[in-house]
């Protein structure tokens, strides 16, 4: 979905970035409705959502060029953390996460990159 | 847009509940960030809205042409390898093709507080900002989240 730019700062030499907003967006019900498009009764609901994810600390960095997906970039992986919170008028769900928590992170990328026609030009 | 709402399955007794299992056995957590793929594709066809008014004029960004297939339901993402994975193995991280800037994705799990007591999720975000070119064949910059 298109964000407002303000939404996402990059400041890619230091390895940081923030995605933050606050919209409005749907409560599918599960994910298995999601994917399939075929919702319970009464569902979707217009529920309203802020987050705040950030990127940051530089764990490896490197180029990579994958010919067979049509892209290469520089990428590093990084740290991440997400504060976020939703809450669905309508059935009255709320949920508000934990504070950010570094230790909490999967796997984070953040890159400069270029793909399809860009990749090939 | 549509959000996962990665911790408001309900039970059968109409509670919520973390991390339930679908009938199909696979957890929910095997496949979130699969279904986050979905939500872009989603927000893809219905973005830009400025092609209702113009035929020649549509702003809609291309997914890239791989991804994966939870339920046999091609999602046009890549979820992100885990930060101990060397990132030579990295899949695009970019949900739009023919686009040229900066990328972001993640995956985070966590906890959280409802009034039904606590709650476990697992969460891929991300962003790209930069110049694409959009489905008119034309180039366009904007910003697009991942949720």
């Amino acid at each position: 979905m298109a964000v407002p730019r303000k939404s996402v700062d990059v400041h890619f030499g230091s390895g940081q970035a923030a995605f933050q907003l606050t919209t409005q967006t749907f409560d599918d019900h599960d994910l298995l409705s999601s994917l399939t498009g075929s919702f319970p009764a009464g569902f979707p609901q217009i529920a309203e959502i802020t987050f705040n994810v950030e990127w940051s600390g530089i764990r490896d960095r490197q180029h990579v060029r994958n010919e067979a997906q049509n892209f290469e970039g520089d990428f590093m992986q990084t740290g991440s953390t997400i504060e976020w919170s939703a809450v669905n008028p309508s059935s009255g769900v709320q949920f508000t996460s934990e504070p950010a928590n570094p230790a909490g992170v999967v796997g984070a990328v953040i890159g400069r990159e270029r793909n399809g026609v860009f990749f090939r030009s | 847009m549509k959000l996962i709402p990665r911790s408001w399955t309900r039970d059968h007794h109409g509670r919520h509940s973390p991390e339930p299992q679908h009938s199909s056995g696979i957890s929910r957590r095997q496949v979130l960030g699969a279904a986050a793929g979905l939500v872009v594709g989603a927000g893809l066809s219905t973005s830009a809205g400025a092609q209702d008014r113009n035929p020649h004029i549509d702003e809609s960004p291309l997914p890239i042409p791989g991804g994966v297939s939870p339920f046999g339901i091609l999602i046009h993402h890549f979820p992100v390898i885990a930060n101990s994975t060397p990132l030579s193995a990295l899949s695009d991280p970019s949900q739009i093709t023919d686009f040229n800037g900066f990328v972001g994705l993640n995956r985070i799990r966590g906890t959280g507080s409802s009034p039904g007591g606590p709650l476990t999720f697992q969460a891929d975000m991300g962003f790209m900002d930069g110049v694409y070119v959009a489905a008119d064949g034309k180039q366009y910059q904007a910003t697009f989240g991942f949720i």
